[in-house]
């Protein structure tokens, strides 16, 4: 209100703009999408149990000595136990834990790699462009389960080689999308500007091409988290997962002989599968709301 | 001015957006009368709502923009018709738009010539194929485009053909009024001034009422006889193009003018306008030019000065002159 | 020709290779864009020098060539002396302090995500300018005092988003000046500005000539800019220079049939009337893929004789102080 009737300054900002902080202006298109927060809830619900385990099942998920294939809610075990007796409830909530590990790691491996390499052969193009996109095609047509199947059997069923394995997988789709930014971004003024003022190469790379790219990523990342829950999943219900876990595929590889006297042992964790599933679906639908302004509609 | 009615006329017409910022209000209390014949020139700068103006007389805006005011074409309010009479009586065949990005104004997978005979078939039905035929034939030959424009898809032709075959659109209904929005701001220097020396012929030869769109004074200069003055969505003056170019009244026309250098001539220091546009989500009361005037005085800043006629065909929107008004009214 | 010029360039020259369809590969054709083609002028400090043209003719490709955005396919270019062409590593990072540009957009001349503090800094850091982020910001606020863009740290605290189009583009001329080049490459700097504010820009470069004695060159499609702030100006055609000249010389005495045309079809403002009739040359700008010998601008010339299909005409002096690419002027004497 305060401005000044005759303004020579010839560079007035503008009036009261309302700077909105980018947390806001993510925030507010994510939550007009609906499907975003609703992912969201899902997805901290499984990770409070997954944080909470040890409060909500303090003996563990292996506790023995409970009466076998209980019903829910009868006995004291909320959703009944399995075929070895052992609590439902508290190997669902362990198993978030490796659920989620799981696909985190496999994810930010996926990402990683994928960024990297994405945006080099973007960004410097020619031969190193023409080198890592053959690089690209070819473990794109890797397989992932075959391959996590021939892993698993020379080397062993350990957990760290199924995320491991996932992770350097799921990489090219990311690497394409990356190379596919920055191979845009490249072109932008502010790029150019940075060349001319003399930065280098990898510094405007990695400082400045790859955070603005990296959006989309980030929305395919959470399809990548579900994907490595579905393939453990799957590893286990054929029986190649770690015995040693209690992850939700063994769960129901255990319950599957029993399933129309118990269904509650394969079919309880099938659910929770699901629900983390669309939780990851979800909020990357989200995420892929808030970056494409055109798909939103003007508000009423 | 006039007696018969002039062909376009707006009164008081506003377009307000409801946004998830607030309502801005891109247009505000816009009169104009376009006589039969005429050609008037919308000058302004970015945010001065002279787009929005044209797509409120097509009724074309968004959904979230509410229109105030009225829209009279031939005497008859545009804003109470019902849109599918709108489009089967008017657009098209009373009004015609020209816009700039003509690329995207057409569809890319259809040739030209399925598009235009699409048009001619949707808005006058009752031709016959052969007629279709020459009506479009006639109106290429008066773009100076050959005929095998027809057979091409719109991304084959140069930005000046696209331009040519969009006036080329435009016209093939005969409508006596056509907009021209930015329609020659992308193309190149002589290309430009070719079109637009091929839009006034064809004004004179079709007989044709134009609205000239454009933030270029020479645009404006070289194809308008009116040149009404737009900023932030109000109109500022009015007046025929000789006395706006060479005694304009309102500070903002004089500095618009004033920050134009010239081909020829002597060459002087041209001068800029401080600050930059309101909000028009918060636009400031009284008027919107003021906390920019270099003579602005307290009294702009709290009421919004009427349009005040002060010359034959010349209104200016401005506390100086509504102030020497009322104080003739009550000497 | 002077003794000493700040940027001298000669024969420079930019092909962009097309992709071989085909057809081409079993003739062993390649074809080219001859985006720049056989340029030569020099400059000195304290000069403005425009480019004029049309889409296409080169102009912001040569900008970009003189600041080593674009690498040349022939010619040099000598800058203070230096060959331009073989630059690397550090000796690079000194020319690019010298010799810098700024761009048609200014919308986008920022990394969206950092404040313009943020990127006014990095300016300075990547050059080493300054001993310590205070001596940094002491710096940046001189600058800016300079150029009247007050409250300084009010700008530095915004983001890119939040300015005008016309506060953005001389943020961007700042950040440029953070480095006190001897050269700038102003590529359509006003073009996406509205009116009332280039004067603003144009006024800037002005005082940078005037008061820093700095060498631009100024490229734009609008003669009456041109016209404004050059001291020289270059019109050019299909990647090539075909007038060049002092500016008043240029604009008011045109020589070359496509400059005469240029000029008669720029649109005046007010009371100036064109000189003369709009000159009528057909068809558009062509592309310039795979040109032939002889003029390229002879397929839309009026005065077009034998002589330009065959022979590519080379610049040369003319009565009036400039030189002109055309053979009309440069018959063999009766």
């Amino acid at each position: 209100m305060a401005e000044s009737l005759l303004t020579n300054e010839a560079a007035v900002l503008p009036t009261a703009p309302r700077r909105e902080s980018r947390i806001r202006a993510f925030w507010r298109p994510f939550v007009a999408s609906r499907m975003g927060p609703i992912g969201l809830g899902i997805l901290i619900c499984v990770a409070l149990c997954a944080l909470l385990a040890g409060v909500i099942a303090p003996d563990g998920p292996f506790k023995l000595g409970a009466p076998r294939l209980i019903g829910p809610g009868e006995q004291g075990h909320l959703l009944g136990t399995d075929h070895l007796g052992r609590d439902m409830l508290a190997q669902l909530v362990y198993g978030a834990r490796v659920s989620l590990t799981i696909g985190l790691v496999a994810a930010s491996i996926s990402l990683f790699v994928g960024v990297v390499i994405g945006s080099v052969a973007g960004y410097f193009g020619g031969w190193v462009d023409l080198v890592l996109s053959r690089l690209t095609d070819m473990f794109l047509i890797i397989p992932a389960f075959f391959l996590i199947i021939v892993v698993v059997a020379t080397l062993g069923s350990g957990i760290g080689y199924v995320m491991v394995v996932i992770g350097l997988t799921a990489w090219p789709t990311s690497a394409r999308l990356m190379r596919a930014q920055t191979l845009s971004l490249r072109e932008r003024t502010f790029i150019q500007a940075l060349r001319a003022l003399g930065e280098s190469g990898p510094r405007i790379l990695f400082r400045h091409i790859v955070p603005n790219g990296i959006q989309p990523l980030i929305a395919n990342a959470s399809l990548d988290i579900a994907s490595a829950i579905l393939i453990e999943a799957g590893l286990s219900f054929i029986g190649l997962g770690d015995p040693n876990k209690a992850t939700w595929g063994r769960m129901i590889f255990d319950g599957r002989t029993t399933i129309l006297t118990a269904w509650w042992a394969s079919v309880l964790p099938g659910i929770a599968i699901i629900v983390t599933v669309l939780g990851f679906y979800l909020v990357g639908d989200g995420i892929s709301y808030v970056l494409s302004p055109r798909s939103r509609k003007v508000s009423k | 001015m006039t007696e018969s009615v002039p062909l376009l006329e707006l009164q008081h017409l506003g377009v307000t957006y409801r946004t998830d910022r607030g309502q801005v209000s891109a247009v505000d209390d816009v009169s104009l009368q376009v006589p039969m014949g005429a050609s008037i020139g919308l000058v302004g700068e970015s945010g001065s709502g002279k787009s929005t103006i044209a797509m409120a007389i097509l009724r074309l805006l968004p959904p979230n923009a509410r229109v105030d005011g009225a829209v009279l074409v031939n005497g008859i309010d545009l804003t109470k018709q019902p849109d599918r009479r709108l489009d089967r009586e008017w657009r098209w065949r009373q009004l015609a738009i020209v816009f700039q990005k003509s690329l995207s104004a057409l569809s890319p997978v259809h040739r030209i010539g399925v598009q235009m005979h699409d048009v001619l078939r949707t808005h006058e039905p009752d031709l016959t194929e052969s007629q279709r035929k020459d009506r479009i034939e006639g109106v290429l030959a008066a773009v100076h485009l050959p005929a095998r424009v027809l057979r091409s898809y719109p991304f084959e032709l140069s930005g000046g053909m696209m331009q040519r075959t969009m006036i080329a659109l435009g016209l093939v209904c005969n409508p006596p009024f056509v907009i021209f929005d930015e329609a020659t701001t992308a193309l190149d220097v002589i290309t430009q001034s070719q079109i637009l020396g091929e839009i006034q012929r064809l004004k004179e030869e079709f007989d044709l009422t134009t609205m000239v769109i454009s933030h270029d004074v020479g645009v404006i200069n070289a194809t308008t006889d009116i040149v009404a003055v737009l900023y932030a969505g109000q109109l500022m003056e009015v007046a025929p193009k000789r006395q706006f170019f060479t005694a304009p009244r309102h500070p903002y026309s004089q500095a618009l003018i004033a920050s134009v250098p010239r081909l020829r001539g002597t060459k002087e220091r041209i001068t800029g306008i401080p600050g930059s546009l309101p909000d028009l989500a918060h636009p400031p009361g009284g008027c919107r030019f003021a906390p920019r005037c270099p003579h602005a005085t307290p009294a702009c800043m709290e009421h919004t000065p009427p349009l005040i006629q002060i010359a034959p065909g010349h209104m200016v929107r401005c506390t100086e002159f509504s102030m020497k008004a009322d104080q003739d009214v009550t000497a | 020709m002077s003794e000493n010029p700040l940027l001298d360039v000669r024969d420079l020259q930019c092909l962009f290779p097309l992709r071989k369809g085909l057809g081409d590969l079993a003739r062993g054709k390649s074809h080219a864009v001859h985006a720049v083609d056989t340029v030569s002028f020099q400059m000195q400090r304290s000069e403005i020098l425009a480019l004029v043209g049309e889409s296409g003719c080169g102009k912001s490709t040569t900008g970009r060539l003189l600041v080593k955005l674009e690498e040349a396919t022939g010619g040099n270019i000598r800058f203070d002396g230096e060959e331009v062409g073989s630059l690397r590593g550090k000796e690079l990072k000194s020319f690019r302090r010298r010799a810098q540009i700024i761009f048609q957009n200014p919308f986008e001349a920022f990394d969206p995500r950092l404040t313009l503090g943020a990127s006014l800094r990095q300016a300075l850091r990547i050059h080493g300018i300054g001993k310590n982020q205070a001596e940094r910001d002491d710096r940046i606020a001189s600058v800016m005092e300079r150029s009247g863009l007050t409250p300084v740290q009010d700008f530095l605290a915004r983001y890119p988003h939040e300015l005008s189009g016309g506060q953005s583009q001389r943020i961007a001329t700042v950040r440029a000046m953070l480095l006190e080049p001897d050269f700038l490459v102003a590529d359509e700097p006003v073009s996406m500005l509205d009116v009332s504010v280039r004067a603003d820009i144009l006024n800037q470069l002005l005082d940078l000539r005037d008061r820093d004695g700095m060498a631009i060159v100024f490229i734009t499609h609008d003669l009456s800019v041109a016209r404004y702030i050059a001291d020289r100006i270059a019109v050019m055609y299909l990647g090539m220079f075909v007038e060049i000249g002092p500016a008043d010389a240029v604009i008011e005495r045109p020589q070359h049939p496509y400059a005469q045309a240029l000029l008669s079809h720029t649109l005046p403002v007010g009371d100036e009337e064109p000189v003369a009739a709009p000159v009528d040359i057909g068809g558009e700008v062509p592309t310039p893929v795979d040109v032939q010998p002889g003029c390229r601008f002879a397929g839309r010339c009026p005065f077009v004789f034998d002589r330009c299909r065959m022979e590519t005409p080379q610049l040369k002096a003319t009565s009036d102080d400039k030189l002109v690419a055309c053979h009309l002027f440069d018959q063999p004497p009766a």
